[in-house]
Formats: structure tokens, C-alpha cells, sequence
């Protein structure tokens, strides 16, 4: 078993938040700023796995442009298998809210 | 440096904006090619059926226009022939990609490389679909000089008969 494989019985998908998921997300998850993206890494705080979320400020297609609401919504996007994740969904649903701020 | 902060209790509302948006990132560099490809095509069309069916048509021989005119029709078609390949070559780039090879160690963490691939081929798109536009523009603006500007004395001046002698 991997490092990252934290449970041996795989959580089953569920579309769930928590404040603590954002509080835990915002100390364990490491930003790497790209040209046009930052790339936030770090351990799901509901299952656990390693998920890597891409953040963009503009996707092609201007009709889905992203509202600037002041913070962003991550996804567990974890590779591992969760019973019951929907078809062309990943991770184990859980789902949080983050603010990025820049410091100089 | 970017330092992360808890945001505001997550809503049904944000899950959703934030699935689509996760969606519309793995396949939007599937999406930017097939545009590239439309307008390459519909492009091509366009310059296809004004060039080589001869929907615009100027006189055949610059020569008979003024002084300086033939000059202009052939800077004009030089520079629409600049854009026409210039354009090309960028609408092919959106299509197809670079012709480079990328160190491994260069490669950014999906699926980042094909986000800023597909934000590097909209931009060659654009510059493509303008070029193509402006090289078309100035292939009217050459017919029309040779449709237009003044003709050249020797071609204005009446011809000549001689007499025919009949004995």
C-alpha cells in the first residue's frame, strides 16, 4: 500500500463540505504559481488521498467565464477509486473553499 | 509567495461552478483545436473561392496602368501574400501545435501543459484568422487599384490606322 492510501476500505463518493475540510486544506495544501495558474497540492482532508487541483482565471469558452466571487471552490480530485463516483467525475466528492492571497 | 486562508462555508452552488469548470479545463485543448480547424478550413475556403475561382479579378497587365500604380498593386499583393503565409502557418500552429520537442523536465503538471498549450493556441488562432482577414483585404485593395487608378499616356492615347494602299 502507498503512503498516500490512508484508509484500506475506500470511502464511498459523497458530495460533502465541512469548515474543518478548509481550515485542514488551507495548512496542509502547497500553492505553486504557474504562468496563467496556480497548482494546489496536498492530502484530501476527507479521504486522505493526494489531490492536485489546477486553479485558472480563464478557460476557452467566454460563455463559462469564472465569477471573481474572492475565493475558490476545490474538489478532492484524488486518483483513487471511490464507490459510487459519478462517470466522468474523480475523487471522493468532498469539496471546500479557499482563499488565495499574495503576499510580496 | 501565496499563502492559503480558509474561505467562506462551501455551497452547493460553488461544487457545481467548480465540476464545470474542472470539466471545461480537461477538454478545453480538445475544444481549441477543433475551432482552429473550423477556421482553417472556412478560412481556406473563403481565400480558395476569391483567388483560385477568380471572384475578384483585376486587368491581367499593371503595365497599363500610370506611372507608380503598377508599382502599388505589386507592394499590395507582395504584402497579401506576407499575410496570406504568415496567417497560414499561425491558424496551422492552433491546429496542430508546435513543431518542438519539450525537455521532460519542462513539462508543467497536468492538466496545466494543456491549459497553457490551449491559451498559446487561441492566441495563434487569433493572430491567424487576422492575418488571413488582412491578407484578403489587401488582395481586394490591389484589384481594385488596377480597376481604379489611371492608365498609363501610351495606353490612353488612340491608335494609330495607317491608310491601306489598295493598288
Amino acid at each position: 500500500m502507498r503512503d498516500d492510501e490512508p484508509v484500506s476500505s475506500p470511502l464511498p463518493y459523497a458530495e460533502v463540505t465541512d469548515e474543518a475540510y478548509a481550515t485542514r486544506a488551507a495548512a496542509d495544501f502547497r500553492p505553486e504559481a504557474f504562468e496563467f495558474a496556480v497548482v494546489l497540492s496536498g492530502r484530501c482532508p476527507r479521504c486522505g488521498h493526494t489531490s492536485t487541483t489546477t486553479l485558472v482565471d480563464e478557460v476557452y469558452r467566454k460563455d463559462a467565464a469564472i465569477s471573481d466571487s474572492g475565493y475558490r471552490t476545490l474538489l478532492c480530485e484524488c486518483e483513487a477509486e471511490h464507490p459510487g463516483c459519478p462517470a466522468g467525475l474523480r475523487g471522493c466528492g468532498a469539496y471546500w473553499t479557499l482563499r488565495l492571497e499574495v503576499e510580496a | 509567495m501565496i499563502r492559503l486562508r480558509p474561505g467562506p462555508p462551501a455551497t452547493v452552488a460553488d461544487l457545481r461552478r467548480a465540476q464545470q469548470l474542472a470539466g471545461l479545463l480537461r477538454g478545453e485543448l480538445e475544444r481549441v483545436r477543433a475551432a482552429a480547424v473550423a477556421w482553417r478550413n472556412g478560412l481556406g475556403g473563403l481565400l480558395v473561392a476569391l483567388v483560385g475561382f477568380s471572384l475578384i479579378r483585376g486587368r491581367s497587365d499593371v503595365s497599363t496602368l500610370a506611372p507608380g500604380w503598377g508599382a502599388l498593386v505589386g507592394v499590395l499583393l507582395l504584402a497579401a501574400l506576407v499575410a496570406g503565409v504568415a496567417g497560414a502557418l499561425a491558424l496551422l500552429r492552433a491546429a496542430h501545435g508546435r513543431l518542438t520537442v519539450t525537455p521532460v523536465a519542462a513539462l508543467p503538471p497536468a492538466p496545466l501543459g494543456d491549459h497553457l498549450e490551449a491559451v498559446a493556441a487561441v492566441r495563434s488562432l487569433r493572430t491567424g484568422v487576422g492575418l488571413v482577414l488582412l491578407c484578403t483585404t489587401l488582395l481586394v485593395a490591389a484589384v481594385g487599384v488596377t480597376w481604379y487608378a489611371p492608365a498609363s499616356p501610351a495606353a490612353r492615347s488612340p491608335a494609330v490606322s495607317l491608310p491601306v494602299d489598295a493598288t
